[in-house]
């Protein structure tokens, strides 16, 4: 039961190549300069960007696979995998509560049920005091707090997490971090976290993959394995 | 007495050159309002020419509005987020009419729509379906001088709009139309009203396209703009009451505009 990636994203003078298996459970930390592909590959494994080769595949489903004979893929909306953005990506005309009842919704749970089940998720998150908070009056770490909400209400059975840690002062990081740690703990499918933070990564990760670069002239090739 | 001025000195004779442009700008508008005879005003305005003028005005002008509402939308999504071959002539060929003259564009739309136009003719022989000098005329003549304005004014919102957020309703299970309309349209609304209005504003006052395409028959294609262009032919005084409130409903338009943009403004642009 694991995530397997192998595939490449190619632009005009850029080359991403990625060969990984992420199991169940496992907490993987992407490391590498800015720009080589770290929050591509997120993009690639939650189909917000088509692979150029290769596949990705999640125990028996096939997410992409772009070979000779065959070409798959699933739309976003149907990987059941929960993306966390960078500083939240909160929808900027719902407050928090609403957003966490988003993903529900757009599963067709009635109205009731889901504000009531986003209620719970935001007390689980202990943010609930902020329910009827638009996201522009809530600071970082509640953003982030509201934003983890928002993914995992939905179930989702693989996490992706782009920098959760970056944009946030000392105090709210170090929140975030044990809150990140709680989640991570209970959730049973991989997680792939993007990180600058090598002090957080140490705290909530023990696996690595770093994405190396090779420059020439006209090309970046970026390659991200163990 | 000059207030201290928190810039630099602009070059001398700039402030009597503004004064001049604004003057010429006002003047005809204030001129038009002194004249308005207020005595017959509600006289003119509820004659048969007036209300039949103004009703079929606002239909049309609505309903073109809608058109390029239903049809601009997905245009400018397209133009805002795809960069397929050729979409420079595109889009220049869509945002042309705003720059065209008008009656141009009616001549242009005869040849397409008319009854021996490269459609028309088809519509013609096939369906017994006659365009030209219709109600349906004056519709698409104010569709196609103003649907520009919408285009425009949507495609750089669309442009503007943080794409990870379409990117997140995505990842929750929302597929591309509930993303666009829970999403997308309620982020870009204040250019979504800022747009509607616009064109609703072109469309209410086009001229040269609908006179040239539709014809100027009182009652069917006889727009606002067309009957006072023919009032004042006549030297009747209704053309002063209907230019007055054309105006007003022009200044509305402003005002409410002004105040969209400004909240907008102090949201930080959300």
């Amino acid at each position: 039961m694991t995530l397997h990636l192998d595939f490449d994203i190619a632009r005009d003078n850029f080359t991403l190549t990625v060969n990984l298996d992420v199991a169940n459970g496992e907490v993987l930390a992407l490391t590498g300069p800015n720009g080589s592909g770290k929050t591509s590959t997120l993009h690639a494994i939650a189909g917000l960007l088509p692979c150029s080769r290769g596949v990705i595949s999640f125990n028996n489903a096939i997410f992409d696979a772009n070979a000779d004979m065959t070409s798959v893929f699933l739309q976003p909306e149907r990987r059941k995998v929960g993306v966390v953005f960078q500083d939240g990506a909160l929808f900027p005309h719902l407050d928090a509560l609403h957003n966490v009842a988003y993903g529900l919704r757009a599963q067709a749970v009635t109205k009731s049920v889901a504000i009531d089940r986003a209620h719970k998720m935001l007390a689980t998150m202990k943010i609930d005091h902020m329910a009827n908070s638009r996201p522009h009056q809530l600071s970082g770490g509640q953003k982030q707090r509201v934003a983890l909400a928002r993914t995992l209400i939905t179930q989702p059975d693989i996490l992706l997490l782009d920098e959760p840690t970056t944009a946030l002062d000392q105090e709210s990081r170090q929140d975030t971090v044990r809150l990140l740690d709680e989640v991570f703990t209970a959730f049973s499918g991989p997680v792939l976290l993007v990180s600058h933070q090598y002090d957080d990564i140490s705290l909530l990760t023990r696996s690595i993959a770093q994405i190396t670069v090779e420059r020439t002239a006209k090309h970046t090739m970026s390659t991200l394995q163990r | 007495m000059m207030r201290p001025s928190r810039t630099l000195n602009g070059p001398r004779g700039f402030f009597a050159i503004a004064i001049l442009c604004a003057t010429l700008i006002a003047l005809p508008l204030v001129a038009l309002a002194i004249r308005v005879p207020w005595s017959t005003f509600f006289s003119s305005l509820s004659s048969e020419t007036a209300t039949t003028a103004l009703s079929l005005s606002l239909r049309t002008s609505l309903i073109s509005t809608s058109l390029a509402i239903i049809t601009g939308l997905p245009l400018a999504w397209l133009l805002a987020h795809r960069n397929f071959r050729g979409i420079a002539l595109v889009r220049a060929l869509c945002v042309l009419p705003m720059v065209l003259p008008p009656v141009v564009g009616g001549v242009a739309l005869l040849y397409a729509f008319g009854a021996k136009g490269v459609i028309g003719s088809a519509l013609n022989d096939w369906f017994d379906i006659r365009l030209a000098f219709t109600q349906t005329a004056a519709v698409l003549a104010q569709y196609f001088v103003a649907v520009p304005f919408f285009i425009v004014v949507m495609e750089s919102a669309f442009q503007q709009f943080d794409q990870r957020l379409a990117q997140a309703a995505r990842t929750l299970g929302a597929g591309p139309w509930r993303t666009f309309v829970t999403v997308t349209l309620p982020v870009v609304r204040p250019a979504l009203i800022a747009g509607v209005v616009l064109t609703w504003a072109r469309a209410l006052g086009e001229f040269g396209a609908t006179i040239t395409f539709a014809g100027n028959t009182a009652g069917r294609t006889q727009t606002l703009p067309l009957a006072i262009y023919m009032a004042f032919e006549n030297g009747d005084d209704q053309a002063l009451v209907l230019s007055f409130i054309m105006m007003t409903v022009s200044f509305v338009v402003l005002v409410l505009l002004r105040q969209h943009w400004i909240s907008a403004l102090k949201r930080g642009g959300q």
